[in-house]
């Protein structure tokens, strides 16, 4: 089928253990026939068929993604994003229209309301991107067991700010502590079933690379970044451990540096719409870099903590935040 | 029948590789040891997928943490034989693509309809819309308009333009407060905003040949805002750009086209504007065929290949323009005299 492992099974203990490796056998074209449907479907429904749009695309790419020949599943529906999103407008819309009425009769103080809703929207941003992922990751399956993101978004967002005005302060030589703390938090969260990977990196260990970095950006055009960000995807798999499995990820800045350039490029050339494309190449770069050893004891992992919330995203649907 | 597959039951992530029976009533799952690990009624199984044809997922409504895969196009037509409800569903999934496949030919419509209904919309909503807003609103687009360019300010020529402006104005409608400003803009436009301020681009101005010319612009801008066309093109673009943000998920940058598109009349407004262009400049006592000659002669020196929106863009020359302008008049006076016309012309240039 799709992997070498595909057919060892996980009860004997005879046969030597396969590592898991995540694989995918997802069809640009495919995909790219779903987009354009969705298009058309979403222009000719003047927007609203966009939530059914993005559930299709995610069914699709959850199905054609598998660990050990068994694939995963994507139980989200388009009416749960819809409820999300139109709750959101709902707590937004009187809010924009109010500001927006100001800002023809009272500029100034229309102008600060304004604005002052784009910071709130802001920090929102960084919760709303935490519950999207919460969201995602409940409706996702494997051998029939879910997903879970413990954590609050708020905490999160807290936490992202807070950081966020730290590495301001010092002029982004925090900036990789702020990494390696965000990292913790969404991994150290992310369950599967009752058992959660566990993310011990510490941004000292970056930062040396992240100094040379920060000095060599301007004189490099900014090309020594593509460098530091391949090390820190390394030190991020080499950082990470679920069960008896490790991981490494041996990419080098110029493959990333690669792909990111085909990234904008899909995306300029689609005029934006091409988003799903860009994860789907994403998803093939991790697949064809991601090492795993090790071993994982699967029967030991149990069905996890109660699923989690019945909509979610609409936020991130009114700011446009959500990548898929 | 039997056939080979793996489950999972739902409890832990540990995959099992099974024997599939269907018997008359339900599908039994037995261990490679022959014990049976799940009973499943024909009427409960729910297919979740066929991620490559002859692969199936599926699961059971009463056991909704269960999995069985199957790979064998056998296992499928033999199981569609005994819960004929997954194949009901299948005939559903063909329907639902026929319906789908009709919205899509009646896509075009649907946006053909949007439009009209939004001009319609506009068209009630833009009468009901106090003068005394019209103002803000008029300031608020004027600094869209001509973000970052100069507004030009030279004195003399100013002074003559305003005494023109005012002239038109008197004869157009005097309760109105009828400003221009020229800037310094290399695109040959004019727009009137609600409100009454009319911003003409320099270029238009050094594309005049005469006064006469400027001041018919000036008349058909005038009567756009008679109309109340700016405060209706406003309204449009408010709404198109709610539909926009409706489509693509309130994206700042999707606000397609720039504000100069968007203030574009319609052809029926742009004819009742020269209509009452050339009545305004009667009353006025001044010569009418500046508008005639100044389009004349716009189209035979740019044959529309322009990449930036020209007056002609947004005044498309029409048959019924031409009727409607096409007329000249060389009763009335001229409307600035030479030197009063030079000033206007070097307003950019101090």
């Amino acid at each position: 089928m799709l992997l070498d492992g595909a057919n060892a099974t996980l009860e004997g203990a005879d046969a030597p253990p396969v590592a898991p490796r995540l694989t995918t056998d997802a069809s640009s074209l495919r995909l790219l026939g779903i987009i354009g449907v969705n298009l058309l479907l979403t222009i000719v429904t003047l927007g609203f068929y966009r939530f059914w749009g993005r559930t299709r695309i995610r069914e699709y790419l959850w199905r054609h993604t598998s660990v050990l020949g068994d694939r995963f599943e994507y139980t989200g529906t388009g009416g749960e994003l819809l409820r999300g999103f139109l709750r959101a407008v709902l707590v937004f819309a009187p809010l924009f229209a109010v500001a927006g009425l100001l800002t023809f009769f009272l500029p100034v103080i229309g102008t600060a309301i304004t604005s002052g809703i784009y910071v709130v929207s802001g920090l929102l941003g960084y919760a709303a991107r935490y519950g999207a992922r919460r969201y995602r990751l409940s409706r996702t399956r494997w051998r029939g067991i879910r997903g879970t993101q413990t954590g609050s978004p708020w905490a999160y967002a807290r936490l992202a700010i807070w950081t966020g005005l730290l590495s301001a302060l010092t002029l982004g030589l925090y900036t990789p502590y702020r990494r390696m703390r965000l990292t913790a938090f969404e991994v150290n969260n992310m369950y599967f079933g009752d058992r959660a990977p566990h993310f011990d990196g510490d941004g000292r260990d970056l930062f040396r690379a992240w100094a040379i970095t920060w000095v060599l950006l301007l004189p490099s055009l900014g090309m020594v970044w593509f460098w530091y960000e391949a090390r820190a995807q390394r030190y991020i798999a080499a950082h990470t451990t679920f069960d008896g499995l490790r991981f490494s990820f041996p990419i080098t800045g110029a493959s990333l540096s690669r792909r990111m350039t085909g990234d904008l490029l899909v995306i300029l050339f689609t005029l934006g719409a091409g988003v799903p494309l860009v994860v789907l190449r994403r998803l093939r770069y991790v697949t064809k870099h991601l090492q795993v050893s090790g071993s994982a004891d699967f029967a030991a992992i149990a069905q996890g903590l109660p699923p989690a919330p019945s909509t979610a995203e609409g936020f991130l649907d009114l700011f446009n935040l959500g990548d898929l | 029948m039997t056939f080979d597959g793996h489950y999972s039951d739902g409890r832990t992530a540990a995959r099992h590789d099974v024997r599939i029976e269907l018997l008359d009533d339900a599908l039994v799952v037995h261990r490679s040891d022959g014990d049976p690990i799940a009973r499943w009624a024909y009427d409960e199984i729910v297919l979740l997928d066929e991620p490559v044809v002859g692969t199936f997922r599926i699961g059971s409504t009463i056991a909704p943490d269960e999995r069985l895969v199957v790979s064998s196009v056998e296992f499928g037509t033999a199981l569609r034989a005994r819960a004929p409800h997954l194949s009901t569903a299948r005939r559903a999934r063909r329907r639902r693509r026929f319906f789908v496949g009709a919205l899509l030919a009646l896509a075009p419509l649907v946006l053909i309809g949007a439009a009209w209904a939004l001009q319609q919309a506009v068209r009630v909503v833009a009468p009901l819309v106090p003068v005394t807003w019209e103002r803000p609103l008029g300031r608020y687009v004027r600094a869209e308009l001509i973000e970052g360019h100069k507004v030009c300010n030279g004195a003399s020529g100013r002074d003559a333009l305003m005494k023109l402006v005012a002239r038109l104005g008197a004869a157009a409608d005097p309760a109105v407060r009828f400003d221009v400003e020229v800037v310094d803009f290399d695109v040959t436009n004019a727009f009137a905003l609600p409100g009454g301020t009319i911003i003409v681009f320099d270029q238009l101005v050094r594309h005049a040949h005469s006064a006469d010319e400027l001041a018919g612009v000036l008349a058909h801008e005038m009567a756009h805002v008679l109309h109340r066309d700016p405060t209706q093109a406003v309204l449009r673009s408010v709404g198109w750009s709610l539909m926009v943000r409706s489509l693509f998920g309130g994206t700042p940058g999707a606000q397609l086209g720039s504000v100069l598109l968007q203030l574009a009349n319609s052809r029926a407004a742009e004819d009742a504007a020269d209509r009452e262009a050339l009545a305004i400049l009667r009353r006025a006592g001044l010569r009418t065929d500046g508008l005639a000659t100044f389009f004349e002669r716009l189209e035979r020196e740019h044959p529309s290949a322009d990449l930036l929106p020209t007056i002609l863009s947004t005044h498309p020359p029409t048959p019924a323009r031409r009727a409607a302008i096409g007329t000249p008049d060389h009763h009335g006076a001229t409307a600035l005299e030479r030197r009063a016309w030079n000033a206007v012309r070097r307003v950019c240039y101090r």
